[in-house]
């Protein structure tokens, strides 16, 4: 891409604070992809890096499904330019025991626990003397909003 | 939503816990107005039954399923807001 094409223009700044910019531009060059990749660039809402960066993050969402070591990029269908999710939650629940569960999230080791305490387990009617109390989802839906 | 489907399947007799139930979902997010918001959340249960279990109680298990979101404290809590669905698998073990 030469810097007297509008979408180089618009890289040379960014690459200091985008490195991926640098080799997006590479990848694109040599699949021969300019024209998405420009897209992503002239696409921003304006020429304001924060901008930039988004429709950069959604070119490379875009490409989501591609390993990092896969050589050959997919093109990105209409259908996954027309997808209008941005993010897909994956969430496991295990049912253990009772009111105990297991929750496996993104980007946590491990599972996380689920269950009932206090109040919330005397109104089913559960003894924390015999089952083991855990916060309970009541609780994460309180944490989510607060946090 | 699972651990209510898991007590009101236990509730008619259909072993939940230890591995008989669990849930497999995905939340999808989309931008409205440059915010993430959650849309819609697809709740996938997994249910682990004998073949005569699930012919002695297969009614039994309809009903759960499809009652038991109204039991779920979270779900409704969110689903003014959130379009909730779910599925069933049954695995014959």
């Amino acid at each position: 891409m030469s810097s007297s094409d509008p979408s180089g223009l618009l890289l040379e700044p960014l690459i200091s604070t985008f490195p991926l910019a640098g080799d997006l531009t590479e990848r694109a060059e040599t699949y021969r992809e300019t024209f998405a990749f420009q897209e992503a660039l002239l696409g921003a809402k304006s020429d304001h890096v924060l901008d930039i960066k988004s429709g950069l993050g959604d070119y490379v969402g875009s490409r989501r499904h591609c390993a990092p070591d896969q050589k050959e990029i997919r093109v990105a269908d209409s259908k996954d330019t027309n997808d209008p999710v941005a993010y897909r939650s994956t969430v496991r629940i295990e049912r253990v025991k009772g009111p105990i569960r297991r929750a496996y999230v993104p980007a946590h080791d491990g599972p996380v626990m689920l269950g009932v305490h206090s109040e919330v387990a005397e109104h089913y009617g559960v003894d924390n003397n015999v089952v083991d109390p855990y916060t309970t989802t009541l609780d994460y839906v309180v944490a989510a909003v607060a946090g | 939503m699972t651990g209510t489907f898991g007590g009101a399947l236990e509730a008619r007799g259909i072993p939940a816990g230890d591995g008989y139930l669990f849930s497999e979902s995905v939340g999808e997010l989309e931008k409205d107005n440059g915010t993430l918001v959650i849309k819609r959340v697809n709740v996938k249960y997994t249910l682990n039954i004998s073949a005569e279990l699930q012919a002695e109680k297969e009614a039994a298990i309809q009903r759960a399923f499809d009652l038991h979101p109204e039991s779920c404290p979270v779900y409704k809590t969110v689903q003014t807001s959130i379009d909730i669905s779910k599925e069933l698998e049954i695995v014959e073990t």
